[in-house]
């Protein structure tokens, strides 16, 4: 009863472990464009140069600067709303997470700029706010958003053009500055939910085994005994032909000389006035013969493992006057025209 | 000696094997999971170099270098509570002392404290352009450390594993810590 009871658990544990899955982040970027004016700020023609420059930096480093310009926030701050943003799209590339949202809320008179996690050492927070202040806000706080913007994005550009070392050499490690090291760190292979609780239950198990193997060996010392006295040591068998030692526990069981037979005259006999002398021997106390129910460890909790972050999918507003105003919003479906970069945050806004 | 060779014995031995090995297989247990969430601290879990570690070191590295920024103006009242604030920041940067947030949140408030301070006092151009660089760095950092995985699994340890039996019993006992929370730049 009690084994079918532990295996159910086993089981069910085994169940929740694989079930258990991240959630998964369900938003839509805009196809093949580095370029979301949702406020209506932008010229073609600055959107074309965007354009046509990120598709040089996206084929010779795999990075991108994305920029995104909306009326308002719908309450969010702007440092989470570009978060959201671009790790939901996933700008730059997925394994050097290099690449660079400008992010503009012009109803809001605020703008904000963030560097992929790969390369925040060579692009702190303080060379996006230098760069900021001294391309952008002049622009920024004059209405000249498109000019700002221009400029801002070419100074973002030659950053990435001295740090790969020239953007027409093709896809290469970052050279410029301290602190450049283009090194990629593929994810750590670490045990997984399934190998935690299997590890855990392992060395429960491990336990519960050891304690049985103790039992069981008891339990046949007791039979091996029982055996032995019904063939050597009832009354009247001849003496046996070896001691019966035991497996763990005990002392090795020798058999017992025969009485000396009693003299005439009662108790002492001759030479011994007197006294106790004979007589017969309690007893021996019963063996031991099994049964040991013994209990099992209960062992330690394993928690579950962190999954990743769900950003959700109701995340519907950012232009003034209407929804969906990221060309469809952030409802389901695939990401597209990024290459699934991210940031890890702690980029720098206006002054 | 006798006894220990007895059956009687014997079940007793194995009745204490059976009762330490509970509590000593959950601390083993609970150990192995606290440790892989400092690693987390020490690593970060994206595995790209960033953790919560490294951007500590960056904010006390930044507050060292407004502190050298603000030596250039001795009448500055905040310098001697700046050196205390990156003194104890600097000891406190392990996760196992509990007070590495509210050393680093001090450390933040000084900074700004002081960095107000010098504006206020009036500073070079250049140094005027730095504060605003220290500035951007600090709430950089701060920024990703409130967002990096190690708060949520250290969140999802002290509730989900220290928080129940028998772990429970550990923590009671003081044979476990919980792990220090990084703060939310937010609040």
């Amino acid at each position: 009863m009690r084994k079918t009871n532990l295996s159910a658990l086993l089981c069910a544990l085994l169940c929740m472990a694989l079930l258990t899955a991240p959630a998964l982040a369900v938003v839509q970027a805009p196809e093949n464009t580095c370029v979301g004016d949702y406020a209506g700020v932008l010229s073609d023609a600055t959107e074309d140069y965007i354009m046509t420059q990120n598709e040089t930096l996206t084929a010779a480093t795999g990075g991108a600067i994305v920029v995104v310009t909306v009326d308002f926030l719908d309450g969010m701050e702007i440092d989470d709303y570009a978060y959201e943003i671009f790790n939901d799209w996933g700008i730059g590339d997925a394994d050097a997470d290099n690449g660079l949202l400008l992010l503009l809320a012009i109803g809001e008179e605020n703008y904000y700029a963030l560097q992929g996690s790969g390369i925040q050492n060579a692009l702190t927070a303080s060379k996006l706010d230098d760069y900021l202040w001294n391309y952008l806000e002049s622009d920024f706080a004059a209405g000249d958003y498109d000019a700002g913007v221009r400029k801002v994005f070419d100074a973002f550009y030659d950053w990435y053009d001295s740090y790969y070392g020239g953007l027409s050499a093709g896809r290469g490690q970052g050279s410029g500055g301290a602190g450049n090291e283009f090194d990629y760190y593929p994810e750590p292979a670490g045990p997984g939910a399934v190998t935690t609780v299997v590890g855990s239950i392992g060395a429960l198990l491990a336990v519960v085994a050891v304690v049985l193997l103790i039992v069981v060996v008891c339990v046949c010392d007791g039979m091996r005994y029982r055996r032995y006295r019904r063939r050597y040591l009832m009354p009247g068998m001849p003496p046996p032909p070896y001691i019966y030692r035991p497996f763990l526990f005990g002392r090795p069981h020798r058999p017992r000389p025969p009485r000396p037979p009693r003299g005439p005259g009662g108790f002492g006999g001759p030479g011994r006035p007197g006294g106790f002398g004979g007589g017969p021997r309690p007893p021996r106390g019963g063996t031991f013969s099994g049964g040991f129910g013994g209990g099992g460890s209960r062992g330690g909790g394993a928690g579950r493992r962190p999954g990743g972050s769900s950003f959700g999918g109701g995340f519907s507003g950012g232009s003034f006057g209407g929804r969906g105003g990221f060309g469809g919003g952030f409802g389901g479906g695939s990401r597209g025209g990024f290459g699934g970069g991210g940031s890890r945050g702690g980029g720098a806004g206006r002054r | 000696m006798k006894f220990l060779k007895s059956y009687t014995g014997a079940m007793v031995v194995l009745a204490a094997v059976i009762v330490l090995s509970a509590p000593l297989g959950c601390l083993r247990s609970v150990n192995a999971q606290r440790a892989q969430v400092l690693e987390l601290f020490a690593q970060g879990g994206q595995g790209d170099g960033g953790s919560v570690a490294s951007d500590l070191q960056d904010r006390i590295g930044t507050a060292q270098n407004l502190l050298t920024v603000a030596r250039r103006y001795p009448e500055t009242d905040g310098i001697s509570d700046l050196e205390g604030a990156i003194a104890w920041a600097q000891g406190n940067a392990d996760p196992d002392k509990g007070a590495f947030p509210e050393a680093d949140v001090n450390m933040g408030a000084v900074c700004a404290q002081v960095i107000a301070q010098l504006r206020a006092a009036g500073v070079s151009e250049k140094d005027a352009q730095y504060l605003y660089g220290f500035e951007a760095e600090l709430s950089g950092a701060a920024d990703r450390m409130s967002r990096d995985e190690y708060s949520k699994a250290a969140d999802r340890f002290n509730r989900k594993v220290l928080g129940r039996f028998p772990a429970v019993l550990l923590r009671n006992l003081g044979a476990v810590k919980e792990l220090a929370l990084v703060a939310d730049v937010n609040d």
